[in-house]
């Protein structure tokens, strides 16, 4: 059987409108996550025990179930307790807190890669404990935090096929129904597989681009060329 | 208030670490313009003492003042003690400069950089007022060239007379060095204890834990000794090198003098 390209293109309005809804969820769901996992990373930090519990709990809870499972009981029992939900409102919520635990998790890891003598010398400064977060450990942890995060996007993106459980209609919905109509075209396996790669370059080329421009980065690459310089 | 005359008053200051007790009832006092080396064998609680002067450990019992004003509580009517608030630690931290045994400058900023931080976003300075100050810093450690330099291309001699120009920038009543050239190889010890020489002769208050007994003897008006938790013995430094009463001082005074350099 010969690859044809018609089939692509007749099938290509339903792969269109998978492929933004999985960017659009991914998109929303990536960036509420990162909000929430600030705070998340921080609270198992915090003085205070009933935040380091809830946040830990939280994120055992959310890594040691199946994102199926999460996505299940945010759809069927919430509206149980009498919280109405629709399928995209359940899905963007599943994809959030599953991406804010796991982003939570780079960013403790961050954290802890921040020498503890360089919060020393500055709360021995006298800076507060968020000018020293923003000031001292944020911008050196952003270089060790966007590869994980980035590779979680990807997983992000990987995992909200599951949505189409719950009938989102996101881009593994759309291959299934194309499945159905071409009789299970193999051309319909290619287009999927190369429309979910497209997204996931795409967020590896925007991460690498954001690395570049952390502090570390920077102070690295200026270094190397000093360092270069006074070779000569 | 008493007005006792000491800017640093440590009083019967214990310290676990869970089960360890590392301070084990420490009093101290340090009159203004005082230099006092505090010395020790390793794991003695020499550290945690300077951490908890400025509260960056809290002390398990007891009290530390600053200018006769308990650090990092407050008194309540009743004579109960609890947390001061965290803004007022922090001013109270901001008048103390600590030096670090491993420099600890923040290494995604220059060298001038890690000078004006804290004087601008602590203290409100100008960014222009912060620049000449940091600058003045700069030519007091002698390193004006390096402003721009980035901690990893600094040697660790280097790096330490940043930090202590750090220190200097918040324009602290007191300075408080941890084992500052203990991390240094041999010949650039020297350089870091001139600054330090120099800073005692302008007449900073200064708390130095150091093994440097050269150091010790032209600088300190007192040393103490520290040992398991406790100050087994003090005195200034001739008394202390040349009639050592305590058995355990004697002990670490054979040591240090037997060490090879
Ligand atoms: N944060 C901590 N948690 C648990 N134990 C600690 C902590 N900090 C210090 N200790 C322990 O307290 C004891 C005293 O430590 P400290 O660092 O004050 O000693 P030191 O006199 O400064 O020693 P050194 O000369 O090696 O620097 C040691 O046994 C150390 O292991
Ligand atoms: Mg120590």
């Amino acid at each position: 059987m010969p690859f044809s390209l018609s089939i692509i293109a007749e099938a290509w309005p339903t792969f269109e409108a998978g492929l933004i809804t999985t960017a659009i969820f991914c998109s929303v769901a990536s960036v509420l996550g990162l909000v929430l996992a600030v705070p998340i990373a921080l609270a198992q930090f915090s003085r205070s025990w009933p935040w380091r519990v809830s946040a830990k709990v939280l994120v055992e809870i959310v890594r040691d179930t199946p994102f199926l499972v999460q996505v299940f009981v945010i759809y069927f029992v919430f509206p149980a307790t009498g919280i109405p939900m629709s399928s995209t409102v359940a899905g963007i919520l599943a994809l959030t807190i599953h991406g804010a635990v796991y982003f939570s998790e780079s960013i403790r890891g961050a954290i802890l890669s921040v020498p503890k003598g360089q919060v020393d010398a500055a709360r021995a400064a006298g800076m507060s404990y968020p000018l020293t977060m923003r000031r001292i450990v944020f911008p050196q942890m952003m270089g060790y935090v966007l590869p994980p995060i980035g590779n979680q996007i990807v997983g992000l993106i990987k995992d909200s096929a599951v949505l189409s459980i719950i009938s989102v209609p996101e881009l593994s919905m759309a291959f299934q129904n194309v499945l159905g109509t071409t009789f299970a075209a193999p051309e319909a396996f290619v287009a999927v597989a190369v429309l979910y790669w497209l997204l996931t370059s795409a967020v590896t080329l925007v991460m690498s681009r954001l690395e570049q421009l952390t502090p570390t980065h920077r102070s690295t690459q200026e270094m190397t060329s000093l360092l270069a310089k006074a070779d000569r | 208030m008493t007005t006792s005359g000491s800017i640093i008053r440590v009083q019967n200051l214990h310290k676990w670490f869970g089960e360890l007790h590392v301070l084990k009832g420490i009093d101290l006092e340090v009159k203004a313009g005082e230099k006092v080396c505090i010395m020790g064998p390793s794991g003695s609680g020499k550290s945690t003492l300077l951490r908890c002067l400025n509260f960056l450990e809290e002390p398990s019992k007891g009290i530390v003042f600053l200018d006769d004003l308990p650090v990092g509580y407050i008194e309540d009517a009743d004579g109960k003690r609890r947390r001061d608030t965290e803004s007022n630690i922090n001013r109270m931290r901001a008048r103390m400069g600590v030096v670090f045994q491993s420099f600890n400058l923040w290494t995604h900023m220059t060298a001038s950089a890690n000078i004006v931080e804290a004087p601008i976003h602590v203290n409100g300075l100008s960014r222009q007022a912060a620049n000449e100050k940091a600058l003045s810093l700069l030519r007091l450690v002698g390193l004006e060239d390096k402003k721009d330099a980035y901690p990893a291309q600094l040697s660790g001699g280097q790096q330490q007379r940043i930090a202590i120009a750090r220190a200097l920038a918040m324009d602290p009543e007191i300075m408080l060095f941890d084992e500052p050239t203990s991390a240094l190889d041999p010949e650039l010890v020297g350089e870091v204890l001139a600054v330090m020489s120099e800073l005692a002769r302008g007449g900073m208050t200064m708390i130095v834990v150091t093994h440097d007994m050269g150091f010790a003897s032209a600088v300190a008006d007192r040393i103490v000794f520290m040992d398991h938790g406790q100050v087994v013995e003090e005195g200034p430094p001739s008394t202390f090198f040349q009639q050592p009463k305590n058995e355990r001082t004697i002990q670490f005074l054979a040591k240090m003098t037997s060490r090879p350099f």
